[in-house]
């Protein structure tokens, strides 16, 4: 056929682009949606395998380290099993230890943002969501978290629960998985403060992008180290650092 | 129109007539753009073929078949031009056939119904397209037509090829999750393909992200990547770190073989991540990892504290610290706090004056640590500290080396 000349042509030949993208985007749409579906069960599958057959995976050396293998790349959590009546009992066994990895691990992944510091609720929260979507994987109580972190006691005091208030509430209950040894939250506070040798938690929150919980805790415990005073006379409290003083009088 | 071909109306008479409610009249013929000659063509639509007739041809039929068709689509008209149907067909396949064209530069043909029916025509095309009724015949006579469909390409052909895959796919996994001695057998396929998985929906994603199907992606519940949960990523690079072959308490002799073979594994594998996050890491992480590593083989936070107790004893790379506030740490043996002393005496001399905060940013350690090394060295003499209302200073211990000097000039 002749080639056509003028807008004509052109437009038509856009037109025809258009098409071809909006054909090759339902290809996409498809593909990827059938791929999703395929992990999906993919998933569930290897759910179900590493709790239902736990022990034999354990036997065998090479098929062990593929299943991992498998899991990493899926994104299941080898260690979800559920709670036996021995472990409910005794506090003892398999259960709680798993609880208590996937505890750290959740603490771990989270630490960037919060500093270490993570309401109960927050972590069984996410815990669940991370161990899977079988029923038995999301029956996991508070007390079960709280009895998984006392059992990493014998790890040391750096893992802790705090209270906030004297309440049974989740919300109210904070677990700090990075002891003061090896937090750097201090020095990160001191450096803001350094300048004018006073900040707010307002200045905290918006220069550091942290929650409320974590700049007051940073702060109660300079205060309580001495390094830090209260100035309650402005509408917001304000922090000061009198180790800063001095420069800024030198200077004047 | 190169793709249509004659054919004896006796010979289709019988497949006609048994589908009379796929009929459509006074239909124009487009071959591309080009208006064609067929302007009242009858059309008859079979499970795998498009018959066209007209009483300007008594003995033949034109026919199409429907596995040329990739796409049928809709033109909008307007006042000036009726709306037709367009099918976008497969590139001209050689058969035996007399044809109405011999060859034809466009790859579709468009249909116009002048009495009406074009959405009813569309609707069971597709229908017909979907249903893919001559796949079966032709797997019944393919011995006669040695592979037919050889060299598919275009759309339709990338399509099938996709859907084939997918569909491999599906049957391995239902397969290899039957029962454990499959799962074994196929462990290895089944990695690769979750490799492989995981890694093309990511590919997706960045698709996506890049296209501006983004906003339809997004507000879809995103079951794609692993997870966008930042716990699951986290959980997928510690299972990626395996640990080939665990120690295990029944294959040590006693439990103080256990320990020290275990404590071994432990310095081994946490050595690297221990040295990248600065020398130190709590017990409780160590402990993570390790079992993370470990897989199945879970230890108990006991057994991996006695561990760590060993790791002095056995001269390993890593040792196990405890601080004044009860806190436990894996440390590097390299680090000691000697080494971290002896850098803040050189820095007091430098400075000749030293707060907590100022060590803790130079040496990048946390403040409570820097205080412990101060208070450690004050114990030692050689520092003294000043206690001020503006906080705790420390300066060196003029009193120790002064004393010294007079010692000496007494002496």
């Amino acid at each position: 056929m002749r080639k056509r000349p003028g807008i004509g042509a052109i437009h038509k030949q856009r037109v025809e682009q258009e098409r071809f993208r909006g054909k090759a985007t339902e290809l996409q749409d498809n593909v990827f949606e059938q791929m999703a579906n395929q992990m999906e069960k993919f998933r569930t599958n290897l759910e179900t395998f590493a709790s239902k057959h736990r022990n034999e995976i354990k036997k065998n050396p090479t098929f062990r380290k593929q299943f991992q293998e498998m899991c990493a790349s899926i994104g299941v959590d080898p260690l979800a099993s559920s709670k036996g009546f021995w472990s409910e009992l005794l506090g003892v066994g398999d259960f709680y230890y798993e609880i208590a990895v996937q505890v750290i691990e959740v603490c771990m992944a989270t630490s960037q943002r919060n500093g270490g510091l993570i309401t109960l609720g927050e972590l069984r929260q996410k815990l669940i969501k991370a161990r899977g979507k079988a029923q038995h994987h999301q029956n996991i109580s508070n007390d079960d978290i709280i009895r998984a972190i006392k059992k990493l006691k014998v790890l040391g005091s750096g893992f802790s629960i705090i209270s906030l208030k004297d309440t049974q509430d989740s919300s109210d209950v904070l677990i700090r998985s990075i002891p003061g040894e090896l937090n750097a939250d201090h020095t990160e506070v001191l450096k803001i403060a350094e300048a004018q040798a006073f900040t707010t938690i307002e200045t905290l929150k918006c220069k550091l992008k942290w929650d409320d919980v974590r700049c007051q805790q940073i702060l109660n415990e300079l205060i309580r180290d001495g390094v830090a005073w209260v100035d309650g006379q402005s509408t917001t409290k304000t922090y000061w650092f009198p180790s800063f003083f001095k420069p800024l009088i030198n200077e004047g | 129109m190169d793709r249509f071909y004659f054919k004896d109306k006796n010979d289709c008479s019988k497949e006609i007539t048994s589908y009379p409610h796929t009929t459509w009249k006074g239909v124009r013929l487009y071959d591309g753009d080009s208006k064609t000659e067929y302007k009242s063509e009858i059309v008859y639509l079979t499970p795998s073929h498009l018959y066209f007739s007209s009483k300007d041809r008594t003995t033949m039929n034109m026919v199409l078949d429907l596995k040329c068709i990739v796409l049928v689509e809709e033109e909008e008209g307007n006042i000036l031009r009726s709306s037709k149907i367009i099918l976008h067909l497969l590139p001209y396949v050689c058969e035996q056939h007399s044809k109405p064209y011999a060859r034809s530069s466009a790859s579709f043909i468009k249909l116009a119904f002048s009495d009406g029916g074009l959405s009813s025509f569309k609707n069971s095309v597709q229908k017909a397209l979907l249903e893919r009724a001559w796949e079966k015949n032709t797997e019944n006579s393919s011995t006669s037509h040695p592979a037919p469909m050889a060299f598919r390409s275009g759309i339709v052909g990338i399509e099938r090829r996709l859907q084939e895959k997918v569909e491999n796919n599906s049957s391995s996994i239902q397969v290899a999750f039957q029962d454990m001695k499959n799962l074994i057998d196929m462990a290895k396929d089944m990695v690769q393909l979750a490799s492989v998985m995981s890694s093309k929906i990511k590919v997706c994603i960045f698709l996506f992200a890049t296209s501006d199907c983004y906003l339809i992606f997004l507000s879809q519940d995103r079951h794609g990547d692993i997870s966008d949960d930042e716990t699951v990523k986290f959980k997928s690079y510690l299972l990626s770190l395996g640990i080939e072959d665990p120690v295990t308490r029944n294959a040590c002799s006693s439990s103080d073989v256990f320990c020290q073979h275990l404590a071994k594994e432990i310095a081994t594998f946490l050595l690297t991540p221990i040295s990248d996050s600065g020398g130190f890491m709590s017990l409780s992480d160590a402990y993570c990892r390790v079992n993370r590593a470990r897989g199945f083989e879970l230890l108990s936070p006991e057994d991996f504290f006695q561990a760590c107790n060993y790791m002095e004893q056995l001269n390993l790379p890593l040792t196990c610290r405890k601080f004044e506030s009860g806190v436990l740490v894996l440390q590097l043996q390299s680090q000691t706090n000697s080494q971290l002393e002896k850098n803040t005496e050189t820095l007091l001399q430098a400075r000749q004056k030293l707060t907590a905060f100022e060590v803790s940013q130079e040496f990048g350690i946390s403040i409570v640590l820097a205080a412990e090394c101060l208070y450690t060295m004050e114990r030692k003499g050689v520092v003294c500290r000043d206690d001020t209302v503006r906080g705790l200073m420390f300066y060196p211990n003029e009193f120790s080396s002064r004393t010294q000097i007079i010692r000496a000039s007494l002496a």
